[in-house]
C-alpha cells in the first residue's frame, strides 16, 4: 500500500541525510518510520477520524 | 467601502506562543496596525519555560490562555478554540506579520461561496519580503506523500493574484469558518507537530468544504528561506507523520 513510500522515498531522503553528513536526523527520521509500526503508530491511523 | 465594524463578521485569531515571547510581541504589535475592526485575538503559552503572561498585561485587548504543557501545534490552538467566539477563525503563527489589510480579504472571500471552508493568505519571507513562500498548494501525491508549493521561492511579480481552490491551507495562516468547525471539529491531535493541516484539510474536504488561496490578503513569515539542516526533531516528525498521513487518508494508490 505504501510501497513507493516505504521503498523509494524513505531510503532516498536517508542516503541523502547520510550524505549531507546529517547522522542524527537520520536516525531520528528512521525512528520516526519506525513509530507507525508500534502500537501507539497502528492506534493513531484511525484515531479521531470522523 | 468599507462596511461599519457592527455588520462584519467576527474573526477570533488564535496564535500560539512557545519559548518565542520576544517574537510573539512582535506579532502582536504588528496585528495592533492592523483595521480589521471586529477582531478577537487569542494568545496560547504552550507550555513555555517561561509563560509569556507579560504579553497579556502589555496587550490587554489580548485573551489569554496558558496550557501548563506543550500540546502541539493542533492541540495549542485546539486550548485556544475554547475561548474563540468569532464566525471564523484565523490560526495565525506567532512568527509572522501582517498586512494592515490582511483580514478584509479573508472574510470577503469566504462570503462568495458557502462552500469555502478554509482560506490562506499569499505569503511573504519577512527576510525577503517580495519572495513568495505560497501562493497555493498542489494536491499531496498519494503514493508519495508530498505536494508542491506553488510559488515558492519565486519574486512577486504578479503571478499569483488570481484567487482559487487549493488542495490544502498553509499552517502558518489558515482561516477556517465556524461552520467547519462544528461540522468535523477540533484539529486532530496525533501528529505533534507537522502535517496536522494537511490532515484536517483532508477531512475538510471529505466533508463537502473547499479550501481557497485568497491573494489579497499578505502575511509574512519568519522561517528561513534556506532550509539548511533541519534539527533531529524536526527529522522524526517529518519521518513519522507523512507515513500516519498516507495511512489515514490514502488507500491503495488512490486518497479517501
Amino acid at each position: 500500500m505504501y510501497a513507493f513510500y516505504l521503498l523509494v522515498a524513505v531510503p532516498k531522503n536517508l542516503l541523502q541525510m547520510r550524505k549531507n553528513g546529517e547522522k542524527e536526523q537520520a536516525a531520528a527520521y528512521w525512528k520516526g518510520v519506525k513509530w507507525n509500526f508500534t502500537s501507539a503508530g497502528k492506534a493513531a491511523a484511525n484515531w479521531q477520524l470522523p | 467601502m468599507k462596511k461599519a465594524p457592527q455588520t462584519l463578521p467576527k474573526v477570533s485569531l488564535v496564535t500560539v506562543n512557545f519559548n518565542t515571547t520576544a517574537v510573539t510581541r512582535e506579532l502582536l504589535c504588528s496585528l495592533r496596525a492592523q483595521h480589521y475592526p471586529n477582531l478577537e485575538i487569542i494568545l496560547v503559552d504552550n507550555g513555555s519555560k517561561e509563560p509569556c503572561a507579560v504579553l497579556a498585561e502589555e496587550f490587554p485587548e489580548v485573551i489569554y490562555v496558558d496550557t501548563g504543557q506543550n500540546l502541539g501545534f493542533a492541540g495549542g490552538n485546539n486550548a485556544g478554540m475554547e475561548k474563540a467566539t468569532g464566525d471564523y477563525f484565523l490560526w495565525l503563527n506567532n512568527d509572522t506579520e501582517v498586512a494592515p489589510d490582511f483580514l478584509f480579504p479573508l472574510v470577503e472571500r469566504f462570503a462568495q461561496n458557502p462552500t469555502i471552508g478554509m482560506v490562506s493568505p499569499k505569503i511573504y519571507f519577512y527576510d525577503a519580503p517580495n519572495t513568495l513562500q505560497f501562493a497555493g498548494f498542489g494536491p499531496i501525491s498519494s503514493i508519495s506523500g508530498r505536494g508542491f508549493s506553488i510559488g515558492l521561492g519565486e519574486q512577486d511579480e504578479g503571478q499569483f493574484e488570481e484567487a482559487r481552490a487549493i488542495s490544502r491551507p498553509h499552517g502558518a495562516a489558515m482561516m477556517f469558518s465556524r461552520a467547519l468547525w462544528e461540522k468535523i471539529g477540533p484539529m486532530p491531535e496525533v501528529y505533534f507537530l507537522y502535517y496536522e493541516e494537511m490532515d484536517y484539510a483532508a477531512i475538510a474536504s471529505r466533508a463537502g468544504f473547499s479550501i481557497w488561496y485568497e491573494p489579497k490578503s499578505r502575511v509574512w513569515h519568519k522561517e528561513s528561506m534556506s532550509t539548511g539542516k533541519q534539527s533531529p526533531l524536526k527529522a522524526f516528525y517529518y519521518g513519522r507523520n507523512r507515513l500516519l498521513y498516507l495511512r489515514r487518508h490514502t488507500r491503495g494508490s488512490k486518497n479517501c
